[in-house]
């Protein structure tokens, strides 16, 4: 057998957790203790090697750190192989592999099933459904061929799913559209106007809100995404943009009662865009008006603050003051308490 | 006879051949064999918020679609012929004689497996913080280490990531996760781009998941 026999004193450390390193030991004789935190606990696990066992092989063959402290209790006679040393000897017995191969998707299913089990609030999605979404996706951006992979999958997995009509009907479109018929059955259909009216060359998804539940009430969702992009701009530092986009977002959004909750986080991030301007009277006005319309919203405390940071950098102490303290004085206490105080201190 | 001319052998009976765009297996597709790519690249796909995104691309010689044999989930992801393809396609049932007549081919799986068990165990320390701005924090890190950058960094940092990704890695609902980053990005920790994500200051990250850490064992 390829390798090197090592004698390790007891007390002494074959390898550290977080040691690199691409060795693979055989335990001939001697006792070896594997130390390591539990994952599920982190409470300190002590695994003890018996003779004749491997260990250091996942390490080895991930070339990752080494997730266990290998600790010496009696003195002992390990085998220690490189890893190439360690692949020889793999395809030479491959009961081994064999061996590894289980010990291996064991821990893996094992991790698994604890990664699933924090994952546990996730909708459990449909699969059948999810699946159906996919051949629309592929549908929708006229990749033909892949969309009818998909519905052709759909249909051999799910015979009796929720979407087989629906699958057959786009299969029938994509090889019209492939052969080059055009009858533009799809688009007919899905509109519910005769064919002729709609007759193209290649089908077209003209429905999604039909197909696609979550694209229902679109419309809030279309705030949320806006508000996001305006934040994203606002991070990039193009604040007259994004305070153009909060401008625009704000008038749609008094129209929109589902968008109301985002009004006052709107109001506050317009007043913080103006701050970035350096538009302080515009700014003050906007932090004012949103406590105003809003008194207790949770960032009032943030806007206060605002109003005498807009104050201090005008070199108006006085009314800077006054705000900082305001924000002391309101309940409940936030993280932006400490910022008052600091800025109280400077101004004295 | 050296390990092409066995796979050559072995194509009359697990091969199959694919034209460039043919797909593979898609997302949510049942299935339990996995692949070895012969000829060709393969790229791997995913749906995230109506665009599809590469994950990986395959060469010859990798292994692809294991974890199908070890769970009976569906796919989690689409593998699309990027042009001409060959692979070999294996299932638990033929494993064996795959084994025995291409040990390297099983060497190259044990690889694959332990890669695995690390990247999932990595996972499972950012689900077990305690709330969402640490688990965030904790996958800029993650992923810091797949590029090989170092936590301790304290330039900018880009990450070609998604809200929605860094929402799936958290195991938390996107909205919740946006949430989350909006505030990042209001004190400044980090920069919010349609297609990237770029973080200030890793380090600080870091600090901050550590400290979370520490208090979390000491509970």
């Amino acid at each position: 057998m390829p390798g090197t026999l090592r004698n390790y004193k007891a007390g002494s450390v074959i390898y550290f957790q977080g040691d690199v390193g691409d060795n693979i030991y055989i335990l001939k004789s001697g006792v070896v203790s594997l130390v390591y935190p539990s994952i599920e606990t982190g409470e300190e696990v002590r695994e003890t090697i018996r003779n004749g066992e491997f260990f250091g092989v996942k390490s080895a063959l991930a070339k990752r750190p080494r997730e266990e402290t290998a600790v010496v209790l009696k003195d002992a006679y390990a085998l220690v192989l490189t890893n190439e040393e360690f692949e020889y000897l793999l395809t030479k017995n491959v009961k081994i592999i064999t061996n590894f191969l289980r010990v291996f998707s064991n821990q893996l299913r094992k991790v698994g099933k604890l990664v699933h089990s924090f994952l546990d609030h996730e909708e459990v999605g449909d699969n059948q459904a999810e699946l159906f979404k996919i051949g629309e996706y592929y549908l929708k951006k006229h990749n033909f061929k892949q969309a009818q992979y998909v519905y052709n999958t759909y249909l051999k997995h799910y015979p009796r799913g929720n979407f087989v009509p629906q699958a057959k009907e786009r299969l029938a479109a994509i090889n019209d559209a492939l052969t080059g018929k055009g009858s533009g059955t799809y688009a007919g259909m899905v509109e519910g106007k005769p064919a002729a009216e709609k007759a193209t060359q290649q089908p077209s998804v003209q429905s999604e809100k039909k197909l696609h539940p979550k694209a229902e009430g679109g419309e809030k969702i279309d705030i949320a995404t806006k508000y996001y992009d305006a934040v994203s701009l606002f991070s990039q530092e193009k604040y007259e943009e994004a305070y153009k986009l909060f401008k625009a977002l704000h008038s749609a959004g008094e129209l929109d009662e589902s968008a109301s909750e985002y009004i006052p986080k709107i109001e506050y991030e317009m007043g913080r865009c103006l701050m970035a301007m350096n538009e302080y009277k515009e700014a003050v006005l906007t932090f004012t008006n949103m406590i105003k319309n809003f008194p207790k919203d949770e960032n009032i405390k943030d806007a206060l603050f605002n109003i005498g940071l807009v104050y201090k950098m005008q070199g108006n102490k006085e009314k800077a003051a006054s705000f900082f303290q305001k924000v002391l004085k309101m309940l409940p206490e936030s993280p932006i308490d400490r910022k008052a105080k600091k800025e109280l201190a400077t101004l004295k | 006879m050296s390990e092409m001319q066995m796979d050559a052998s072995m194509f009359d009976k697990f091969g199959v051949t694919y034209q460039p765009g043919d797909i593979l297996f898609c997302e949510y597709e049942p299935g339990n064999e996995f692949y070895l790519l012969q000829e060709g690249k393969v790229k791997v796909t995913k749906i995230v918020s109506e665009m599809e995104k590469t994950l990986d691309i395959f060469h010859p010689g990798d292994i692809f679609g294991e974890m199908a044999i070890l769970e009976d989930q569906p796919r989690s992801a689409t593998a699309i012929a990027m042009d001409k393809v060959k692979v070999l396609k294996f299932n638990k049932e033929n494993f064996n004689l795959l084994l025995q007549s291409n040990p390297q081919l099983a060497v190259k799986l044990l690889k694959v497996f332990s890669n695995r068990i690390y990247d999932a165990k990595r996972r499972l320390l950012i689900l077990t913080l305690p709330d969402i701005e640490s688990k965030a924090c904790d996958v800029f890190l993650m992923l810091a280490e797949n590029q090989n950058i170092s936590p301790k960094t304290t330039t900018p940092t880009t990450f070609n990531s998604t809200v929605e990704e860094i929402a799936n890695w958290c195991g938390e609902k996107p909205n919740k996760v946006k949430e989350v980053l909006i505030s990042f990005s209001n004190s400044g920790r980090i920069q919010l781009f349609e297609d990237r994500i770029v973080v200030k200051n890793l380090y600080e990250l870091f600090r901050l998941v550590r400290s979370k850490r520490k208090s979390q064992s000491k509970e």
